[in-house]
């Protein structure tokens, strides 16, 4: 029962003031979480592009969130800067907020994403390239090392078991011949 | 002027839009669909085939994303919500005893939305729900100041959010993964 009290009163409050933020941030939040996780999860792509287009994802959602926010409510405040009737005030702030939230979608969040986004994933990205080129450089030298200590000497004791057998053989078969059978 | 814009931000046409969910989240899904290819055209670093390939990916994601949504998830949840809450959650609230579908609640509101009673009076003898609202309702158009039934209003709404961020979060980013490669490959403009 409580629930459902919990859940009138909610619907009534949205009904009454269904603000336009409300909508595009808690789509922004889900994607956020959602997408990052999506892409982490696909199997056919190459673990370091997944980790850079996964923050990249998540950033994007992060810078949104409070811009469609700071645009909605900055936006809706220029309404009291107009000498309106009660009703026409409310109704004035919300569709302000309203076109707030769309000059957000449209120029603010892309120009924000450019301006942030792109500069940060290029450190990142050069970031990550040092440290993959660095981790190559160790590996080449352990590789030369394990080749040089292993492989050789089973050569040279593949060549001298070759040898211990083909002296032996004779031997044995010229003990064999002295024995009779030849 | 000065009136001009005051009526336009008044106006109970743009209140609508902006208290309706599903009208404010597609027109913002347009919005970007075409601000993001723009601002990567108007890139100076990159080269004009790597900023045509961005930007027209981007385009049709979001285009896919809308078209989706409009198709999908506008239908379902809007009617959905609305079913579940009379039939179910509220079935003893006289509100939803006054009215049989969600569109039908949402004509009734936007004629409710209107300043002028004069004007709402003219808008219920156009409305094509006219004959299906009952005496107390039309009488309520008439009044000083008309019934909303606000919870009608926010159970749909609630639906049109959960529809809309399981929509545009999750479904219509998968759909359009489906599409926009395929229709690059078709425009010439992916050659892999």
């Amino acid at each position: 029962m409580a629930i459902k009290e919990t859940f009138k009163k909610l619907c009534e409050n949205l009904g009454k003031t269904n603000k336009p933020t409300y909508a595009v941030m808690a789509i922004a939040t889900v994607k956020g979480i959602a997408r990052p996780i999506f892409t982490m999860m696909d199997k056919d792509e190459d673990p370091e592009t997944k980790k850079y287009t996964a923050i990249r994802e998540g950033l994007t959602e992060v810078v949104a969130i409070p811009t469609y926010w700071a645009c909605g409510e900055m936006t809706s405040k220029l309404a009291g800067k107009m000498k309106l009737t009660p009703d026409k005030m409310a109704a004035a702030e919300h569709n302000l907020m309203f076109l707030g939230v769309c000059t957000a979608a449209l120029l603010v969040i892309p120009a924000v994403t450019s301006l942030v986004i792109k500069p940060l994933m290029k450190k990142l990205k050069s970031r990550g390239e040092k440290k993959e080129a660095l981790e190559k450089n160790k590996l080449d030298i352990i590789d030369k090392g394990t080749e040089i200590a292993t492989v050789k000497p089973n050569v040279n004791k593949i060549q001298k078991n070759n040898k211990l057998q083909l002296n032996y053989m004779p031997t044995k078969l010229a003990d064999m011949k002295v024995g009779g059978l030849w | 002027m000065v009136s001009a814009i005051t009526n336009f931000l008044t106006s109970p046409t743009l209140t609508n839009i902006a208290q309706s969910t599903t009208s404010s989240v597609s027109i913002e899904t347009g919005m970007k669909a075409v601000g993001r290819p723009s601002f990567i055209l108007a890139d100076k670093q990159l080269s004009s085939q790597t900023k045509r390939y961005a930007a027209t990916k981007e385009f049709l994601y979001q285009a896919t994303c809308l078209a989706t949504y409009m198709l999908l998830v506008i239908p379902i949840f809007k009617k959905g919500a609305f079913k579940l809450a009379k039939n179910h959650i509220f079935k003893n609230e006289k509100a939803f005893q006054q009215f049989n579908t969600a569109d039908q609640y949402l004509n009734y509101r936007k004629i409710a939305g209107m300043y002028e009673k004069t004007n709402r009076i003219k808008a219920l003898e156009e409305s094509k729900f006219k004959d299906t609202f009952s005496k107390e309702l039309k009488e309520s158009l008439a009044s000083d100041a008309p019934e909303k039934f606000n919870l009608l209003k926010g159970v749909i709404e609630f639906g049109n959010i959960v529809g809309s961020v399981l929509g545009l979060a999750i479904l219509a980013p998968e759909v359009s993964h489906l599409i926009v490669h395929p229709a690059m490959k078709a425009l010439g403009i992916d050659k892999k």
